[in-house]
């Protein structure tokens, strides 16, 4: 379907990540990350239309998490709302918002703070359904060891990390876990000096396949291409085959590898150049965002004009969903 | 900000009731989704996305439960996203599916839940949880404590009594009586209302909503594919949110930012609604009201907040006659409203359906007759996140 609507820039975005955070609240960090993208633009808070926020209320320990972090974000007195499906999600919709005509500008936000959790896995657990994957002990690392043994038994070679933790993923091949937030101004064009903007968003994809791991081909990647399809129908030359560089938060490094087998992809193409994901301390609730941060850090890297860069997240169980956003760095690219 | 314009063609509700043990959590949110697909006479296959609706997890005791109900909700492959704004969820995702369509980007969206509240071992003993773990959840709050300080308050400020609540009670028991979906379809008298047992002083039992179990779903169109189909939806024709602070402690004494008898943030959200649909004079333009009310005494206070009454000034409008089927001026949620049934995560949906059926005039033995604009509203968290809307039969001005 074409959109002829004015075009959504991302203003600025930060982001506070760290192995355990122990010195300060979920709140608190909130409150760091919201005012240090607010400062990075000289704005205050009073400068927001809208807030679009994400968090998880089992990692989080609040029963509705939204609750406690809208005022240290700086949602009192404004519209906010929380998307609760995965971060990336949530920069998707701040995108809707202002496409839709909802404001000039919205701050978007996503974290995960497990270390505040008393039991984190017991949290991931706690997100199988009660009848089948609770019982067998499901959790991200088992399916991404599932993935990731398809992937292999299909002849992707086995990693050379030590420290096996589930056949074949040892213990570099796995995303490092830690306390993250992220923060993003978005702003639509016309609200904003040109040349202000650090990234246009280009386009956006996202999908949610079948629950049950038995009910899909878990290495398939089919919610990926799905997402890709749908940037690809809206906006050909926002296409993979366009991309320069993808920040993918894959649930393992098999997956990373996997995206350039899988998919039609320009020759030289630069994945993860921001790092391995056993580098970049995150949770699976935050990481899509964290790496959409990543790739619009990427744009300015990257030689003016032509430069396209993909953010990659996935969310549930070996990929039972996933978001794309491509970024340029020039409006009309 | 000039609206895109997005009509509701489809509502489906179950019948609400405290528990359902013959279906499986998704088996029930596929029942909303069936339901109002079928009113809307469209198939999952002509559906571009899908919101779902969720509040708390904890309620489920499943976390991120929209990934598990994505099969039953025929929403495998569409673009897809879960919204929680605690109670106000419901409504919170409808105007997410707004979005979505005035976006420009796709046609039709599916919003469809359901929650099963009292299948909860402790649903209240859950909500206690949402508060700050280190200054209020040990007063102890719960939604009905925390309530019953604001209708203290109110009965207070405004000189009010136990009897101005009872009043609410036994409008929305009538109202719900004529509600086949309803939970509580039982009238009531004042004298019983008053005698119910005491929750919280000063709200009662039947002043109290009741912990629901069922599903609720609605189809929204974009106008160029109403136009292209020859369908008459329901138009949405404002929207409006708005957040509080998380304090109850910043509700009370000389520094509150604001007085907890009222609904000043909720009123900033209709101001919003209102605003974008060209409502000057509520009390005149606005036929009827669904708004999100769990107990009597928050109904006084949001009647005010939508400008419907001053003040303090609802109970006398109430006792004189207003709000209620066949009286006075606006009529106030006739399909029961929330305090007589609440499922929390499609509780705001349900007001936006039942407004969209005043307005296209399906809304049967609770039909206010003539009505053409209606507003809904939600509340969500410590009646901290408030969304409202404004739904008309047709597009011409207001």
């Amino acid at each position: 379907m074409e959109n002829s609507r004015k075009r959504v820039a991302v203003l600025a975005s930060a982001g506070l990540l760290g192995n355990f955070e122990n010195k300060k609240s979920l709140e608190e960090i909130i409150f760091d990350a919201s005012k240090k993208v607010l400062d990075s633009l000289g704005l205050t808070i009073e400068d927001i239309d809208s807030l679009v926020l994400a968090g998880q209320d089992e990692i989080d320990g609040r029963v509705i998490s939204i609750m406690p972090s809208t005022g240290p974000a700086g949602g009192v007195g404004k519209d906010t709302t929380l998307i609760a499906s995965s971060s990336d999600h949530a920069l998707i919709y701040g995108y809707l918002r202002l496409l839709a005509g909802q404001g000039k500008n919205v701050l978007v936000m996503g974290w995960a703070k497990p270390s505040e959790s008393v039991d984190p896995d017991r949290a991931e657990l706690m997100s199988c359904e009660p009848f089948l994957l609770r019982r067998i002990g499901m959790n991200n690392t088992i399916a991404a060891a599932l993935q990731a043994s398809k992937l292999v038994s299909q002849g992707l070679e086995t990693s050379n990390s030590t420290g096996k933790l589930a056949w074949p993923l040892g213990d570099r091949d796995l995303p490092a876990r830690g306390d993250s937030v992220y923060a993003l101004v978005l702003a639509v064009e016309g609200s904003f000096t040109p040349g202000d903007e650090i990234a246009w968003i280009e386009d956006a994809g996202w999908t949610t396949m079948s629950y049950e791991l038995g009910a899909r081909d878990i290495n398939d990647f089919s919610a990926l291409k799905i997402a890709i399809e749908q940037i690809s129908n809206r906006s050909p030359h926002a296409t993979s085959k366009n991309w320069h560089a993808i920040e993918i938060a894959g649930d393992s490094e098999y997956v990373v590898r996997s995206v350039s087998r899988e998919f039609e992809l320009k020759s030289g193409v630069e994945i993860n150049k921001s790092g391995a994901l056993a580098d970049l301390p995150t949770s699976p609730f935050v990481s899509g965002l964290a790496r959409m941060v990543m790739a619009i850090d990427r744009i300015k890297h990257l030689p003016k004009g032509g430069n396209m860069v993909a953010g990659i997240g996935f969310n549930g169980f070996a990929g039972q969903g996933a978001a794309v956003v491509v970024f340029s760095g020039s409006k009309g690219e | 900000m000039t609206l895109d314009n997005v009509g509701i063609i489809g509502f489906g509700q179950s019948k609400f009731v405290k528990t359902r043990i013959d279906v499986t959590f998704p088996e029930l949110v596929r029942e909303g989704a069936t339901m109002a697909l079928e009113n809307a006479e469209i198939s999952i296959d002509d559906v571009d996305a899908v919101v779902y609706p969720l509040a708390p997890d904890a309620l489920i005791g499943v976390g991120n439960g929209e990934r598990w109900v994505i099969d039953a909700l025929g929403a495998v492959g569409k673009p897809f996203m879960r919204v929680n704004n605690g109670g106000a969820t419901g409504m919170s995702a409808v105007l997410t599916a707004w979005t979505h369509i005035a976006s420009g980007l796709f046609d039709v969206v599916l919003v469809a839940g359901a929650d099963r509240v009292s299948e909860s071992s402790s649903a209240q003993s859950v909500l206690n949880k949402m508060w700050d773990v280190g200054y209020e959840r040990p007063v102890p709050l719960n939604t009905i404590t925390m309530l019953a300080l604001s209708a203290q308050r109110y009965m207070h400020l405004y000189d009010s009594d136990e009897t101005d609540m009872a009043m609410v009670s036994v409008k929305n028991r009538y109202h719900a009586s004529l509600n086949p979906n309803a939970h509580l379809q039982s009238t009531v008298t004042i004298e019983e209302v008053l005698a119910s047992r005491t929750l919280a002083w000063p709200i009662k039992l039947m002043d109290a909503c009741p912990a629901s179990t069922g599903a609720a779903g609605l189809v929204l169109v974009s106008e160029r594919y109403a136009k292209k189909n020859g369908l008459k939806p329901a138009w949405i024709r404002g929207l409006g949110q708005n957040s509080e602070t998380y304090w109850m402690g910043n509700r009370v004494g000389p520094k509150a930012m604001g007085d907890h008898a009222d609904a000043d943030a909720l009123a900033v959200a209709f101001q919003r609604a209102y605003d974008q649909a060209g409502i000057t004079n509520p009390r005149e333009q606005v036929d009827v009201a669904e708004i999100y009310a769990p107990f009597s005494s928050v109904e006084l206070h949001v009647i005010e907040a939508a400008g419907i009454a001053d003040k303090g000034k609802s109970p006398a409008a109430l006792a004189n006659g207003d709000y209620t089927l066949g009286g006075n001026g606006v009529t106030v949620n006739p399909s029961g409203g929330t305090q007589c049934t609440n499922p929390i995560a499609v509780t705001g949906l349900i007001r936006v359906g039942e407004a969209a059926n005043q307005v296209l005039g399906l809304a049967g033995a609770h039909q206010v007759k003539g009505a053409r604009v209606a507003i809904a509203s939600a509340i969500g968290g410590d009646h901290q996140f408030y969304s409202t809307m404004v739904i008309c039969s047709d597009l011409e001005e207001i």
